[in-house]
């Protein structure tokens, strides 16, 4: 493997890790100001008591998400730094804002939120969980910004002095519209993790007869939170696949597996399998008009097919070129307007002529055979695409039913009495984290070959080091990953077993005793 | 009569933790992210991976 594939995998491994605890942290922040809310709202002892409980298994994971986070913002700097000085104008403000966020607003709410207790009144110990809930989703959004940057550089323009690109107007990169669609169905699919964490714990515990009162009100708030956020999750990731039409038609063509352009509306494939060799895909299962109005909410654009975008690939490449050979040239001639003028009207295109550095290093020269190799180059991992968007969309849609059946059962007061129910939200509990980690692999991978789409390709973007100090720092991440996440799953299931009663010290309060007045 | 509790002192083990994490940051420091270690990506460094005819 080379340097370009080593950090990448590097990068993927550390920031898939990552999102294993980033999601729990979202869904139990707002899960938890829920159950206080209610506590606050009824003085009913035993909402305390679940907050404090779920609260005890929120900080574990907390604590595990804020370390896996740090060793991604360094790797910036130490694998890609071409990266960070190529778009670290633009890149550099949301993810410094989002660090603040962590660790300053989280850390200190999160440290009320667990000593606080009994040395605040209650509705200021609500206000603190909430804001924690807040902080948690500030921070995603601003991670969130700087990712949506990278599908959608907006608000930026490449500057030939300073060789970056440059922020041009920060409102457009804040209200990314990538960014945006992104963040909510992020947030909401955080949400989703949360509420199949606490309906399948509750499940284990009714299962066991065990903390029954406070299994069954727990599951409440998740089969109630957890509809509408799985809903939620849905019609924002819809969205989120809108925006990415935008300007990432061959993610989406690609995550189609649609080789060619058909007539409007198209249809989508249910089944297939994507063949990258003849450019097809066998055994089809099709659905008229679906792909169309959901890719182009109408009925007469048609969503262009991967054959066709790469000879728009080949055009920009050429244009591309245009540009590249104005911009070595001012570097020796820096003054020269006519140059400065031709860099202008083609740079847009300047990071397709960068595709050509991976088969030629002189860009100007290249052969057609070379253009169509970096054309097709464009082509991200169709069936990689295509199968992990279906799973993905596939247990969403599985988790509107179990949340809306879980819900069903609530509102019957029905919830212990279906042992084959409880037994399915059990074995529920690492589907969200397989959907959450598709989504990514859908994300990023589909953005492939570009670090910033459309702009930078991802091999240029990487440092100048040695490929053994990646391998060795690879290592090294995987050994301290699996250890820590040994400890983590050792300490979550300590202290799923040992309960509320054990993690409390003391015995849950009985379903309608009241906190006294303050 | 009442006697007060006397809470143990880990202000030794403390001074100890604080001195180790000191040392190990610093080692990482110098054996993974010192200067010599710091990969060059100026306005310069980048021209010449993008445009230098002979990089690829």
């Amino acid at each position: 493997m080379d340097i370009v594939e080593l950090s990448r995998l590097q990068f993927a491994i550390t920031a898939l890790y990552h999102f294993l605890f980033v999601p729990l942290t979202l869904g139990l922040s707002i899960l938890l100001g829920i159950m206080e809310t209610v506590y606050v709202m009824t003085g009913r002892a035993i909402w305390r008591d679940m907050t404090k409980f779920w609260g005890a298994l929120f900080g574990i994971n907390f604590a595990m998400g804020v370390a896996t986070g740090i060793t991604m913002e360094f790797q910036f700097g130490t694998n890609w730094a071409y990266y960070s000085h190529y778009v670290g104008d633009v890149f550099g403000a949301p993810l410094a804002i989002e660090g603040l966020m962590a660790f300053f607003l989280e850390a200190t709410f999160v440290g009320l939120f667990f000593f606080g207790w009994n040395k605040m009144s209650k509705v200021a110990h609500l206000t603190v969980t909430w804001a924690l809930g807040i902080a948690t989703n500030l921070s995603a959004l601003w991670i969130l910004i700087a990712n949506g940057w990278m599908q959608f550089p907006v608000g930026a323009r490449f500057n030939a002095d300073t060789m970056r690109m440059e922020v041009s107007n920060f409102m457009e990169v804040l209200f990314n519209p990538v960014a945006q669609a992104k963040f909510v169905h992020t947030v909401s699919a955080g949400y989703v993790v949360g509420s199949v964490f606490v309906l399948a714990i509750s499940a284990y515990y009714l299962l066991r007869q065990r903390h029954v009162e406070l299994a069954k009100r727990s599951m409440t708030v998740a089969a109630s939170f957890g509809l509408a956020s799985a809903l939620s999750v849905v019609v924002l990731g819809d969205e989120s696949g809108y925006t990415a039409g935008l300007n990432q038609k061959m993610k989406i063509a690609a995550i189609e597996a649609m080789w060619n352009t058909e007539p409007a509306p198209a249809s989508f494939t249910v089944f297939g399998i994507p063949d990258l060799k003849t450019h097809t895909t066998k055994y089809e299962i099709r659905v008229p008009w679906v792909l169309g109005l959901i890719a182009t909410r109408t009925a007469d654009t048609p969503v262009p097919g991967i054959n066709n975008l790469v000879e728009l690939a080949k055009e920009r490449i050429r244009n591309g070129i245009v540009a590249y050979d104005a911009l070595a040239k001012l570097k020796e001639d820096r003054g020269n307007a006519g140059l400065r003028q031709t860099l202008d009207a083609h740079v847009v295109d300047l990071g397709y002529a960068l595709l050509l550095k991976r088969f030629r290093p002189d860009v100007q020269n290249a052969t057609q055979a070379q253009i169509d190799a970096a054309a097709n180059s464009t082509i991200p991992n169709v069936p990689a695409l295509f199968w992990s968007f279906r799973f993905m969309v596939g247990l969403g849609f599985y988790f509107i039913a179990l949340f809306a059946l879980a819900f069903y059962l609530s509102a019957k007061r029905r919830l212990d009495t279906h042992r084959l129910f409880l037994h399915v939200c059990l074995w529920t509990l690492p589907l969200p984290w397989i959907a959450a980690e598709l989504g990514w692999i859908v994300a990023e991978y589909g953005r492939q070959p570009w670090v910033i789409e459309g702009v930078l390709p991802t091999a240029l973007g990487v440092s100048s080091t040695a490929p053994g100090n990646v391998l060795f720092s690879l290592l090294g991440f995987l050994i301290f990953y699996s250890s820590l996440l040994v400890a983590d799953v050792y300490l979550m299931v300590k202290y799923i077993r040992l309960g509320p009663d054990g993690t409390l010290g003391h015995a849950v309060a009985a379903p309608f005793a009241r906190v006294p007045a303050e | 009569m009442s006697q007060a509790v006397r809470r143990p002192h880990y202000w030794r083990e403390i001074a100890i933790l604080l001195a180790a994490k000191l040392l190990a940051l610093t080692c990482l420091y110098f054996l993974f992210f010192g200067p010599s270690h710091r990969p060059l990506a100026d306005s310069a460094a980048v021209s010449a991976r993008i445009l230098d005819s002979q990089h690829r």
